[in-house]
């Protein structure tokens, strides 16, 4: 690999999460850190700690705009994205750490509300923040708060989920209505109003991870769908396992209001992002107890497909009527094919 | 005294194997008492033989004349050659290992004598739905390879008895070498089964229990030419309906296939050609104005809302047999599901459409090589293309200049056809469909893989469409061949030129739906300079935004308030800009107001110059249709508004820019007290007088295509207005103007270095 592959300078797109994110992480952070831990890559680090049990332990920034949206806030979320990465890999969110950069003239009365609900969702978890820190930047130096958060979890699942394991046969669910949280931010921050009770699906995983502990071995992978969508968790897996997924489009489940905006709008329910909903491969043994488990936290949890070995890293959309077409990997606008 | 003999060679061109050219050219030298041979060879065939030098001429004569239905002659030509003594005439048969580079035939509908011989009760194949003869019958569908001899094909499987030897042997029988004879005694045998694959009734007693099944109101499957096909009896509005409900198509117009074409008559009013073309070995389905009788006659559900019928006769003995039984029309569409590829194997048909169909009629002739039917329409004397599939294709194509190097053309995503080519041949594929699904991809590689089996061919080349999305694209990325993109609208224009040979300079009109541009914008109407090799984007119409992405294009509401947005006062009422109608108002409160932040903020938008979204959005603004029902709506919902006798037109001469004014049309079109015929017929009338006024101006030829030119009005004002001028007019006939013929406009890119 060489540095061509980078700009002089950090373009929006670098965070963007898609290929130029990952072209900066190899190229500039794993150069510097990279060790066994960091480069499997995962949303959370596990590792020993003298002869601890295994250890979990991710980190996350929150610049979300806007800070309030039906469903959360920028602190709610703060706290429930960290503690899901946790979640995600069997670990139960322990200690958190949190910084705040604030900017000059932001209101005490808001910060006092961004407090209050992390502190509600941080009990939750059963998580307590142990540590912390504090910025003040002049006007402009930031647009009003971003937050950081990082989280310690015990790991309680053996052996730990993993998503570059799927083998055909095995069946995938999610955990409740997708797209809830992509389409709030979306109309409140392009001012586009639907009075529509459309709410963000924002919330902690780990309770309901907790009740799945019984079927940890039978849990293949687990992954909260945020940026992207269930449809970049399902071609992530696809790739990785060399497999491919069959999803059963009516199956999965989505809120009508948002169906109707995605209608709209001309986008897929499956590319908008989630805060509190994932997506789990398990054995088919366990398929239907697993969503027992899953339907007593949210009854709109759903069994959406499987694996399958034909059509490796590929995600393919079966219709009620028996048709197939791809799902489309989460890309930046679709340019029209219909001539 | 007889004049002195010599001795000639005619060298016949075109698709002249396995058509029954060879035992044409011996009756025709044995009843002239020549003596000579004729042979395949790898470019047609060839006749040697001794004649005086009237005779040859003679002889050349009545080849080209009276050729077999099945062939096509595209050069023919006669030489003297040194003596050479000939005893008798004789056929000299294929030698192995020649080089395959001679056309196959499509496969053809039943000729009129099996016909005769079918219904007749003293013939040995009287009832027999397999019957065919050197002049008709299955032809791709069955071969695997070339050359076309019976084991290359899939009646391999199946052992000639005495009889039909005697006749294949028979140099004067007219089953002499028809690779596909059979009988009751040797040939495929019928089944019928259950819609749970059970087989419930064999040979002719399963035709007599399937015409049952469709005169009870049930839905039938049957293996036609090239796949399977659903029928129904078109005079039962509760079988249509069952129809449309299984195979999730509420409203797309349906084919119905008559017996004869008096049965026809009965219905609709069809002209001399368009009976021609109906009855014509190729059997397509004929787009036709239904007549008042036709309304009574046939279910109301056919093709709701539409003034046309699709049209055809049997397109095999099969069918024919069962439209005996029947003694009404029945409906006829292909077994499958929206736009995907033709099923051709049984156990497939059950596996994905077994809750379709009640009874399945099938047989063991494999189908090596599916293929769709045809579809078109003729408006006066001119056929418009608008699926070229069985009965068209694969017929090569000259080209008149040559390729530099063997190459693959892709085609499109949706109407997709492949193409291969070398030297001045051209073979371009059936049409597939689209390509969203993991099966319309299979197929599209069988078909390349197909075409290059039969024709042992190995490209050195790609061509491709230059849409990031396009399936084709990544496949033709993904050969490591060489690759050339050709634009969408360059490829469309190509491929007529192709078509009519056209020489530069003139003036290419490309108006259809969306094609990715030079700019990575999406285009569908510009006007192009064509000279010098260069494609020289003269016109186009203005930009308007996709509100949505592919949401605007299944929405005609949407292209119909992105031209409103882009030309109106914002504090103007926008609802009120569309014509009042039956239909529901075409937004919300709400809906609005998503949209038109959609558009202030570019999300999701796209932006195109498509001459199809214009017709949507005229079609939406005149209140005839907000939401497509099927592809292709808003055009032939305009089509039915149009008066002949209404000569309003506005100027849309293009500014310096290039752009065409269509708002003026627009404004003009949208005033209130305007009545519906008369908007209808200036928006045509102005889009007309528009390519006419550019010929005259650029004092150019003018060739048209892309999906537009399917529309019938505005072709036939065309067809007129440039008839009553001194300028040449050329729109596409033997190809669809759709993306069905990309795949030959890519090919013919590599004719010469383009830009
Ligand atoms: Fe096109
Ligand atoms: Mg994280
Ligand atoms: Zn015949
Ligand atoms: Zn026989």
């Amino acid at each position: 690999m060489n540095t061509s592959d980078l700009p002089e300078h950090i373009r929006l797109s670098h965070g963007g999460g898609g290929q130029e994110t990952q072209t900066l992480i190899r190229e500039v952070f794993y150069r510097s850190f990279g060790n066994d831990i960091l480069l499997q890559a995962e949303d959370s680090a596990l590792f020993h700690l003298n002869n601890s049990a295994h250890i979990a332990m991710t980190t996350d920034s929150y610049t979300v705009s806007p800070r309030f949206f039906p469903g959360g806030n920028i602190g709610k979320i703060a706290v429930c994205g960290t503690c899901n990465d946790l979640a995600m890999v069997g670990a139960k969110p322990c200690y958190l750490s949190c910084g705040f950069i604030i900017e000059e003239g932001f209101a005490i009365a808001e910060l006092r509300q961004i407090a209050t609900s992390m502190a509600s969702e941080l009990s939750t978890n059963g998580c307590q923040l142990v540590t912390g820190d504090t910025k003040v930047v002049p006007r402009g130096g930031v647009d009003g708060i971003y937050i950081n958060t990082t989280a310690v979890g015990e790991c309680c699942f053996t052996p730990p989920p993993s998503s570059s394991s799927l083998k055909p046969g095995q069946v995938l669910l999610v955990s409740g209505n997708i797209g809830s949280h992509g389409a709030v931010i979306f109309c409140h921050r392009e001012g586009i109003d639907v009075d529509s009770g459309m709410q963000s699906d924002c919330r902690s995983l780990w309770p309901v991870v907790h009740a799945l502990l019984p079927f940890q071995r039978e849990i293949v992978a687990m992954r909260d769908a945020t940026r992207g969508g269930i449809a970049a968790v399902l071609h992530e897996w696809a790739d990785q396992s060399e497999t491919g997924i069959q999803i059963e489009a009516s199956s999965v489940p989505v809120q009508n209001e948002v169906q109707g905006f995605c209608e709209m709008m001309g986008f897929e329910p499956w590319h908008l992002a989630n805060e509190g909903t994932f997506v789990l491969a398990v054995e088919a043994q366990a398929a239907q107890a697993v969503l027992d488990i899953l339907r007593k936290h949210r009854s709109s949890a759903a069994i959406i497909g499987q694996v399958i070995a034909e059509h490796p890293q590929r995600v393919i959309l079966q219709t009620p009527w028996g048709t197939r077409s791809f799902m489309e990997p989460p890309t930046g606008e679709l340019l029209p094919r219909i001539c | 005294m007889t004049p002195s003999l010599s001795s000639w060679r005619i060298c016949v061109r075109g698709t002249v194997q396995g058509v029954g050219f060879r035992p044409f050219v011996y009756r025709l030298a044995s009843k002239n008492y020549l003596k000579g041979v004729v042979y395949n060879d790898s470019s047609g065939v060839v006749v040697e033989f001794n004649a005086t030098s009237l005779q040859a001429y003679e002889l050349l004569a009545h080849i080209q004349q009276y050729h077999p239905p099945m062939s096509i002659i595209t050069a023919a030509t006669l030489e003297k050659i040194s003596p050479v003594f000939f005893s008798n005439f004789t056929i000299q048969h294929s030698q192995r290992g020649e080089h395959p580079s001679v056309a196959i035939s499509p496969d053809t509908g039943p000729c009129q004598e099996c016909i005769d011989e079918m219904h007749d009760p003293n013939d040995r194949r009287h009832n027999y739905p397999f019957i065919n003869c050197t002049n008709c019958g299955p032809r791709y569908s069955i071969i695997h390879s070339l050359p076309y001899d019976r084991p290359n094909t899939s009646m391999e499987a199946f052992t000639m008895c005495p009889a039909c030897d005697s006749e294949y042997h028979d140099p004067l029988n007219r089953r002499y070498h028809a690779q596909p004879i059979s009988c009751f005694d040797c040939g495929p045998q019928l089944v019928l089964r259950s819609s749970s694959h059970q087989v419930v009734k064999q040979n002719n007693f399963a035709i007599t229990a399937a015409a049952k099944c469709i005169s009870d109101g049930g839905i039938l499957a049957v293996k036609g030419l090239g796949g399977f096909q659903l029928l129904a009896d078109a005079t039962n509005s509760d079988a249509v309906e069952e129809l449309r409900r299984r195979k999730h198509r509420p409203a797309k117009p349906l084919a119905v296939m008559f017996d004869t074409p008096e049965s026809l008559r009965a219905v609709a009013n069809p002209t001399r050609t368009e009976l021609q073309i109906i009855a014509s070995p190729a059997r397509p389905i004929v787009l036709l104005p239904k007549n008042d009788f036709g309304a009574h006659l046939l279910s109301h559900n056919i093709a709701p809302g539409i003034h046309l019928l699709g049209a055809m006769l049997p397109s095999t003995p099969l069918h024919s047999l069962l439209l005996q039984k029947l003694q009404r029309p029945m409906i006829a569409t292909s077994a499958n599901m929206s736009d995907e590829p033709i099923i051709a194997d049984g156990s497939i048909l059950y596996q994905r459409l077994g809750d379709v169909y009640d009874l399945c009629l099938d047989h063991d002739r494999i189908i090596i090589n599916p293929c769709d039917d045809s579809v078109l329409t003729l408006t006066n004397q001119r056929i418009i293309m608008l699926r070229r599939a069985r009965g068209y294709a694969p017929t090569p194509i000259e080209l008149s200049e040559p390729l530099p190097y063997p190459s693959i053309a892709t085609g499109g995503h949706h109407k997709n056809t492949v193409a291969i080519g070398w030297e001045n041949t051209a073979i371009l594929s059936p049409h597939t469909g689209d390509l969203d699904s993991p099966e319309s991809q299979q197929f599209y590689q069988n078909n390349l893989a197909s075409l290059q089996r039969i024709y042992n061919f190995v490209p050195q080349q790609v061509t491709t469409d230059g849409h990031p999305r396009y399936y084709p694209s990544q496949w033709a990325r993904e050969t490591q061949l060489p690759l050339s993109i050709c634009q969408h609208h360059h490829a469309h224009l190509l491929a007529t030129m192709a078509e009519y040979n056209l020489q530069e300079p003139l003036l290419g009109v490309a108006w259809d739906g969306n094609g990715y541009g030079s700019d990575n914008t999406l285009w569908g109407g510009e006007v192009f300079l064509v000279k010098d090799g260069y494609f020289h984007r003269q016109y186009h119409l203005p930009s308007i935004a996709l509100l949505g992405g592919e949401q605007a294009i299944k929405e005609p509401r949407r292209a119909a308030l992105a031209w409103l947005l882009e030309f109106i006062e914002p504090e103007d009422d926008i609802l009120s800009y569309f014509r009042p109608s039956s239909l529901p108002r075409p937004f919300s409160q709400q809906e609005l107001k998503m949209m038109q932040s959609m558009w202030r903020l570019g999300i999701n938008s796209p932006s195109t110059t498509s001459m199809g979204r214009l017709f949507d959005a005229t079609a939406s603004l005149m209140g005839l249709c907000h939401k497509l029902q099927f592809e292709g709506q808003t055009g032939l919902l305009l089509e039915q508004h149009f008066c002949e006798e209404c000569k309003e037109f506005v100027s849309l001469f293009p500014d310096k820019n290039g752009n065409i004014p269509i708002e003026r049309l627009l404004q003009h079109i949208l005033t209130p007290e305007m009545p519906l015929s008369v908007a209808i017929s200036c928006f045509f009338n102005s889009l007309a007088k528009l390519i006419l006024d550019l010929a005259r101006h650029h004092n150019l030829p003018v060739v048209c295509s892309g999906g537009v030119f399917q529309n019938r009005t505005l072709v036939g004002l065309l067809d007129k207005s440039f008839q009553e001028s001194s300028h040449k007019l050329y729109i596409p006939q033997m190809f669809p103007p759709n993306d069905g013929a990309l795949s030959l406009g890519q090919l013919m890119n590599n004719t010469r270095q383009r830009i």
